[in-house]
């Protein structure tokens, strides 16, 4: 058994009830992710030059911010929505 | 500058950001200023901006994945050198002495402030952020890809060790949005087998392109027993009817 779930979220709907036996005995374990320390960002950004990590994008003017998030909202868009500031 | 600012929150249909002509801020001691080249966006800008995390400043302007080049130095900065580029993150300040801040648990410090929340952020021409909270970025690094590892990048990756993500092993993620996009990327890397659960198509067809061994809807059952899972969580959050089923998948084999 064992297992890890990790949300990363910071802001959640509440928990349903979980059945003890069922869901966390045997040495389940739930965890959150709060934010991040500086270390985990310096070595983020070492594995993402080594990979490389290429993050799909798409990239809207600063001024159509409002736009940009409403489509992240309706999950219209793929990847990362990035604003471009001239 | 031209900024996107924050008057009330409200629900993001309603355009609750108002573009704004506003002085341009200067560095404090130990801070630099950057001249904004790009700013991705990340679902806690909308839980700031519709008003799901309490307010901390008024007219706040958002945005905590900024890239851009340093063009003026606050006294007692010296870092970075004008002209180079570097990113501004969620986490701006830290207390340095609190206990968590001692152990390396800086993100835990209770007196944290973040970016584009408790102080204004990359919506904007320009931004400032203490030097020793900004990350250097080569310039060779186009700046719209390198955005989205400052919040989307960082928090996968944190998830993953937080998952106990080892090489080799079976990972669910629930949720293919920004931060799940670039987790994939780091887990393939690492040799894992990525079973990614969402709603939309689209999203499943990024998931297979970037390696996903395994692609399903939203509440789908992986086909094998799962040694870590992630959630990324959606905006607004999920009926909590599934929660039974994302900890059950997960078991070790």
């Amino acid at each position: 058994m064992g297992g890890t779930l990790a949300v990363a979220g910071i802001h959640l709907s509440d928990i349903a009830k979980l059945n003890y036996e069922r869901h966390l005995f045997h040495e389940k374990t739930l965890r959150s992710v709060t934010a991040n320390t500086r270390q985990d960002g310096e070595e983020l950004l070492r594995v993402a030059a080594e990979i490389p990590i290429r993050p799909r994008t798409t990239v809207f003017p600063l001024a159509d911010a409002n736009v940009a998030l409403q489509q992240m909202k309706n999950d219209a868009i793929q990847g990362t929505g990035v604003l471009s500031v001239e | 500058m031209q900024a996107m600012v924050l008057a009330n929150p409200s629900r993001i249909e309603t355009s609750p950001l108002a573009q704004r002509e506003l002085p341009e801020p200067e560095p404090r001691q130990g801070e630099i200023r950057i001249k904004v080249e790009v700013c991705a966006i990340c679902r806690t800008d909308l839980h700031v901006i519709e008003g799901e995390l309490p307010p901390r400043r008024p007219h706040i302007i958002p945005g905590h994945q900024v890239v851009g080049i340093v063009d003026k130095q606050g006294s007692g900065s010296g870092r970075f050198a004008i002209g180079q580029r570097v990113g501004i993150a969620w986490l701006r300040w830290t207390c340095g002495k609190c206990p968590y801040c001692r152990r390396g648990q800086e993100n835990l410090c209770p007196q944290a402030l973040f970016t584009g929340y408790h102080e204004n952020g990359g919506y904007a021409q320009y931004a400032t952020v203490r030097e020793d909270f900004a990350y250097a970025l080569p310039m060779s690094l186009d700046p719209a890809a390198a955005a989205p590892l400052l919040c989307a990048g960082i928090i996968g990756f944190r998830a993953l060790r937080r998952a106990e993500v080892r090489p080799g092993c079976r990972v669910a993620l629930y949720g293919f949005g920004s931060s799940a996009h670039i987790t994939i990327q780091v887990a393939r890397h690492w040799k894992c087998s990525v079973y990614v659960m969402t709603r939309d198509e689209r999203h499943q067809a990024l998931a297979r392109e970037l390696g996903a061994t395994w692609v399903g809807g939203a509440t789908a059952r992986p086909p094998e027993p799962i040694d870590s899972a992630i959630l990324f969580a959606p905006v607004g959050g999920w009926s909590p009817r599934p929660w039974k089923h994302w900890i059950w998948a997960v078991r070790l084999r």
